[in-house]
Protein backbone atom coordinates (compact mmCIF):
# COMPACT_ATOMS: atom_id res chain seq x y z
CA UNK A 1 0.00 0.00 0.00
CA UNK A 2 1.61 3.25 -0.93
CA UNK A 3 1.34 6.24 1.56
CA UNK A 4 -1.21 8.78 1.38
CA UNK A 5 0.04 11.69 0.02
CA UNK A 6 -0.66 15.44 0.89
CA UNK A 7 -3.39 15.89 -1.24
CA UNK A 8 -4.85 12.86 0.75
CA UNK A 9 -8.32 13.59 2.86
CA UNK A 10 -7.56 14.45 6.25
CA UNK A 11 -8.97 11.28 7.71
CA UNK A 12 -6.64 9.14 5.65
CA UNK A 13 -4.17 10.51 6.84
CA UNK A 14 -4.88 11.32 10.58
CA UNK A 15 -5.34 7.05 10.33
CA UNK A 16 -2.05 6.25 8.46
CA UNK A 17 -0.28 8.05 10.99
CA UNK A 18 -1.69 6.20 13.68
CA UNK A 19 -0.75 3.14 12.41
CA UNK A 20 2.79 4.89 12.40
CA UNK A 21 3.07 5.72 8.73
CA UNK A 22 5.77 8.64 9.20
CA UNK A 23 4.65 10.22 6.18
CA UNK A 24 1.65 10.46 6.71
CA UNK A 25 2.66 12.16 9.82
CA UNK A 26 4.97 14.62 8.38
CA UNK A 27 1.96 15.13 5.60
CA UNK A 28 -0.10 15.87 8.41
CA UNK A 29 2.61 18.77 9.60
CA UNK A 30 2.85 20.34 6.53
CA UNK A 31 -0.95 20.90 6.61
CA UNK A 32 -1.10 22.39 10.24
CA UNK A 33 2.08 24.03 10.35
CA UNK A 34 1.01 27.32 9.86
CA UNK A 35 -2.29 27.54 12.28
CA UNK A 36 0.73 25.95 14.90
CA UNK A 37 3.67 28.55 14.21
CA UNK A 38 0.74 31.66 14.15
CA UNK A 39 -0.31 30.55 17.46
CA UNK A 40 3.34 29.79 19.23
CA UNK A 41 4.79 33.29 17.74
CA UNK A 42 2.35 35.23 20.08
CA UNK A 43 3.98 33.28 23.30
CA UNK A 44 7.76 32.69 22.06
CA UNK A 45 10.61 34.99 23.17
CA UNK A 46 12.26 34.09 19.60
CA UNK A 47 12.55 32.49 16.15
CA UNK A 48 14.54 29.46 18.30
CA UNK A 49 12.20 29.41 21.23
CA UNK A 50 9.29 29.27 18.51
CA UNK A 51 11.04 26.68 16.29
CA UNK A 52 11.43 24.66 19.96
CA UNK A 53 7.85 25.75 20.92
CA UNK A 54 6.39 24.39 17.70
CA UNK A 55 8.54 21.50 17.93
CA UNK A 56 7.02 20.47 21.47
CA UNK A 57 3.48 20.74 20.39
CA UNK A 58 3.93 18.77 16.82
CA UNK A 59 5.71 15.97 19.08
CA UNK A 60 2.33 16.21 21.83
CA UNK A 61 0.51 15.86 18.77
CA UNK A 62 2.56 12.58 18.11
CA UNK A 63 2.67 11.39 20.96
CA UNK A 64 -1.54 11.62 21.16
CA UNK A 65 -2.42 10.72 18.26
CA UNK A 66 -3.70 7.43 19.04
CA UNK A 67 -6.12 9.52 21.30
CA UNK A 68 -7.65 11.35 18.49
CA UNK A 69 -11.07 9.74 17.99
CA UNK A 70 -12.40 12.46 15.86
CA UNK A 71 -14.94 14.01 17.64
CA UNK A 72 -13.95 17.32 16.59
CA UNK A 73 -12.09 18.52 13.64
CA UNK A 74 -8.09 17.23 13.34
CA UNK A 75 -6.95 21.35 12.77
CA UNK A 76 -9.37 22.16 16.30
CA UNK A 77 -7.82 19.25 17.88
CA UNK A 78 -4.06 20.41 16.79
CA UNK A 79 -4.97 24.02 17.97
CA UNK A 80 -6.28 22.93 21.37
CA UNK A 81 -3.00 21.35 22.14
CA UNK A 82 -1.13 23.81 20.79
CA UNK A 83 -2.87 26.17 23.33
CA UNK A 84 -2.64 24.29 26.13
CA UNK A 85 1.13 23.70 25.67
CA UNK A 86 2.15 27.67 25.15
CA UNK A 87 -0.30 27.98 28.40
CA UNK A 88 2.07 25.41 30.06
CA UNK A 89 5.63 27.13 28.29
CA UNK A 90 4.41 30.56 29.96
CA UNK A 91 3.93 29.44 33.29
CA UNK A 92 7.42 28.09 33.11
CA UNK A 93 8.75 31.06 31.45
CA UNK A 94 9.38 34.29 33.68
CA UNK A 95 9.24 36.97 30.88
CA UNK A 96 10.31 40.54 31.63
CA UNK A 97 9.29 43.94 30.02
CA UNK A 98 12.60 43.79 27.96
CA UNK A 99 11.73 40.34 26.94
CA UNK A 100 8.50 40.93 24.75
CA UNK A 101 8.22 38.49 21.73
CA UNK A 102 7.43 41.33 19.02
CA UNK A 103 12.13 41.59 18.65
CA UNK A 104 12.73 38.41 17.36
CA UNK A 105 9.98 36.75 15.57
CA UNK A 106 8.68 38.96 12.77
CA UNK A 107 5.42 40.55 12.85
CA UNK A 108 3.69 41.54 9.25
CA UNK A 109 1.42 44.22 9.30
CA UNK A 110 -1.72 44.38 7.11
CA UNK A 111 -2.73 47.49 6.24
CA UNK A 112 -0.47 48.84 3.83
CA UNK A 113 -0.21 52.61 4.58
CA UNK A 114 3.05 53.55 6.25
CA UNK A 115 1.45 55.74 8.96
CA UNK A 116 -0.83 52.91 9.75
CA UNK A 117 1.81 50.57 9.49
CA UNK A 118 3.79 52.47 11.98
CA UNK A 119 0.85 52.96 14.30
CA UNK A 120 0.09 49.21 13.88
CA UNK A 121 3.94 48.44 15.21
CA UNK A 122 3.96 50.84 17.71
CA UNK A 123 0.84 49.54 19.60
CA UNK A 124 1.62 46.47 19.32
CA UNK A 125 4.67 46.81 20.62
CA UNK A 126 3.32 48.57 23.77
CA UNK A 127 0.53 45.80 24.34
CA UNK A 128 3.55 43.24 24.24
CA UNK A 129 5.58 44.93 26.87
CA UNK A 130 2.87 45.17 29.17
CA UNK A 131 1.33 42.16 28.82
CA UNK A 132 4.76 40.45 29.68
CA UNK A 133 4.31 41.55 32.71
CA UNK A 134 0.59 39.97 33.20
CA UNK A 135 0.27 36.15 34.33
CA UNK A 136 0.39 33.14 32.39
CA UNK A 137 -3.33 32.83 32.17
CA UNK A 138 -4.30 36.58 31.80
CA UNK A 139 -1.73 36.44 29.09
CA UNK A 140 -3.10 33.70 27.45
CA UNK A 141 -6.44 34.76 27.50
CA UNK A 142 -5.70 38.23 25.92
CA UNK A 143 -3.82 36.85 23.49
CA UNK A 144 -6.69 35.02 22.65
CA UNK A 145 -9.51 36.84 22.63
CA UNK A 146 -8.33 40.72 22.01
CA UNK A 147 -4.98 39.61 19.41
CA UNK A 148 -6.18 36.86 18.07
CA UNK A 149 -9.88 37.59 18.00
CA UNK A 150 -11.40 34.52 19.01
CA UNK A 151 -15.01 34.55 20.90
CA UNK A 152 -15.37 33.42 24.68
CA UNK A 153 -16.56 30.08 23.06
CA UNK A 154 -13.43 29.43 21.27
CA UNK A 155 -11.56 30.09 23.67
CA UNK A 156 -13.10 28.14 26.07
CA UNK A 157 -12.93 25.33 23.81
CA UNK A 158 -9.06 25.89 23.19
CA UNK A 159 -8.21 26.36 26.65
CA UNK A 160 -10.48 24.16 28.38
CA UNK A 161 -11.80 26.47 30.93
CA UNK A 162 -15.76 27.03 31.60
CA UNK A 163 -16.59 30.41 29.40
CA UNK A 164 -17.78 32.43 32.78
CA UNK A 165 -13.91 31.43 33.62
CA UNK A 166 -12.94 32.75 30.09
CA UNK A 167 -15.56 35.69 30.47
CA UNK A 168 -13.96 36.52 34.48
CA UNK A 169 -10.36 36.17 33.62
CA UNK A 170 -10.47 38.32 30.32
CA UNK A 171 -12.11 41.13 32.32
CA UNK A 172 -9.79 40.67 35.14
CA UNK A 173 -6.78 40.52 32.66
CA UNK A 174 -7.66 43.68 30.77
CA UNK A 175 -8.06 45.58 34.30
CA UNK A 176 -4.63 44.61 35.48
CA UNK A 177 -3.65 45.70 31.45
CA UNK A 178 -5.07 49.19 32.13
CA UNK A 179 -2.81 49.75 35.46
CA UNK A 180 0.03 48.41 33.75
CA UNK A 181 -0.41 50.74 30.83
CA UNK A 182 -1.19 53.80 33.32
CA UNK A 183 2.18 52.72 35.40
CA UNK A 184 3.83 52.88 31.84
CA UNK A 185 2.49 56.08 30.64
CA UNK A 186 3.83 57.78 33.79
CA UNK A 187 7.41 56.44 34.01
CA UNK B 1 -7.10 54.48 30.49
CA UNK B 2 -10.45 53.69 29.60
CA UNK B 3 -12.32 50.79 27.85
CA UNK B 4 -12.86 52.31 24.77
CA UNK B 5 -9.13 53.52 24.69
CA UNK B 6 -7.83 49.82 25.35
CA UNK B 7 -10.19 48.29 22.95
CA UNK B 8 -8.66 51.49 20.42
CA UNK B 9 -4.91 50.19 21.14
CA UNK B 10 -6.21 46.41 20.61
CA UNK B 11 -7.68 47.10 17.16
CA UNK B 12 -4.85 48.33 16.52
CA UNK B 13 -2.23 45.75 17.54
CA UNK B 14 -4.47 43.32 15.96
CA UNK B 15 -3.49 44.28 12.26
CA UNK B 16 0.00 43.13 13.16
CA UNK B 17 0.30 39.45 12.57
CA UNK B 18 3.39 37.26 13.23
CA UNK B 19 5.55 36.23 10.10
CA UNK B 20 6.40 32.92 10.43
CA UNK B 21 7.15 31.58 6.83
CA UNK B 22 11.06 31.80 6.75
CA UNK B 23 10.57 29.47 10.57
CA UNK B 24 7.95 27.24 8.81
CA UNK B 25 10.09 26.08 6.15
CA UNK B 26 11.25 22.59 6.23
CA UNK B 27 10.22 22.65 9.57
CA UNK B 28 8.57 18.62 8.85
CA UNK B 29 12.45 17.90 7.85
CA UNK B 30 13.65 19.36 11.02
CA UNK B 31 11.04 17.59 13.22
CA UNK B 32 10.80 14.10 11.83
CA UNK B 33 14.32 13.91 12.36
CA UNK B 34 13.72 14.81 16.06
CA UNK B 35 11.04 12.39 16.72
CA UNK B 36 13.22 9.46 14.91
CA UNK B 37 16.30 10.74 17.45
CA UNK B 38 14.10 10.83 20.48
CA UNK B 39 12.13 7.25 19.57
CA UNK B 40 15.98 5.49 19.55
CA UNK B 41 16.62 7.58 22.56
CA UNK B 42 14.18 6.29 24.02
CA UNK B 43 14.70 2.40 23.06
CA UNK B 44 18.05 2.89 24.38
CA UNK B 45 16.72 4.79 27.52
CA UNK B 46 14.37 1.39 27.99
CA UNK B 47 17.32 -0.59 27.53
CA UNK B 48 19.57 0.24 30.26
CA UNK B 49 16.47 0.60 32.39
CA UNK B 50 15.68 -3.12 32.22
CA UNK B 51 19.72 -4.10 32.33
CA UNK B 52 19.22 -4.59 35.67
CA UNK B 53 16.60 -6.91 35.47
CA UNK B 54 17.93 -8.81 32.62
CA UNK B 55 21.02 -9.26 35.31
CA UNK B 56 19.06 -10.14 38.43
CA UNK B 57 16.87 -12.97 35.89
CA UNK B 58 20.37 -13.93 34.33
CA UNK B 59 21.56 -14.24 38.41
CA UNK B 60 18.45 -16.35 39.48
CA UNK B 61 18.60 -18.77 36.35
CA UNK B 62 22.13 -19.64 37.20
CA UNK B 63 20.96 -20.17 40.97
CA UNK B 64 18.43 -22.41 39.78
CA UNK B 65 20.33 -24.14 37.25
CA UNK B 66 22.70 -24.79 39.79
CA UNK B 67 20.61 -26.26 42.31
CA UNK B 68 19.14 -28.60 39.76
CA UNK B 69 22.40 -29.65 38.71
CA UNK B 70 23.59 -30.01 42.36
CA UNK B 71 20.54 -31.81 43.38
CA UNK B 72 20.81 -34.26 40.39
CA UNK B 73 24.58 -34.82 41.16
CA UNK B 74 23.82 -35.15 44.93
CA UNK B 75 23.08 -39.28 46.38
CA UNK B 76 19.90 -39.64 47.06
CA UNK B 77 17.74 -38.34 49.93
CA UNK B 78 19.14 -39.39 53.69
CA UNK B 79 15.43 -40.73 54.82
CA UNK B 80 15.19 -42.60 51.15
CA UNK B 81 18.84 -44.56 52.07
CA UNK B 82 17.91 -45.51 55.59
CA UNK B 83 14.63 -47.07 54.03
CA UNK B 84 16.37 -49.33 51.71
CA UNK B 85 18.95 -49.85 54.31
CA UNK B 86 16.34 -50.78 56.83
CA UNK B 87 14.66 -53.26 54.07
CA UNK B 88 18.07 -55.01 53.36
CA UNK B 89 18.55 -55.86 56.79
CA UNK B 90 14.59 -57.22 57.49
CA UNK B 91 15.84 -59.12 54.10
CA UNK B 92 19.04 -60.38 54.94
Amino acid sequence: MTPPGDDADEDALVRAAQRGDGDAFAALVRRHKSRVFAIAARFARGVHELEDLAQDIFIRVFQKLDGFRGDAPFEHWVSRLAVRRCYDHLRRTKFTRDEAPLEAVEFAVRDESVEREAEARSAHEVVSRAMAELPADMRLVLTLLELEDRSVREVASLTGWSEVNVKTRGSRARARLKEILEAQRDE
Amino acid sequence: MNDDELDQLFARARQVRPETSRAEFAFETRLMAKLRAEQRNSLGLWGWRLAPWFAAGVVTLGLFSWGAVAEFASPMPDSMADWILVQMLVVS
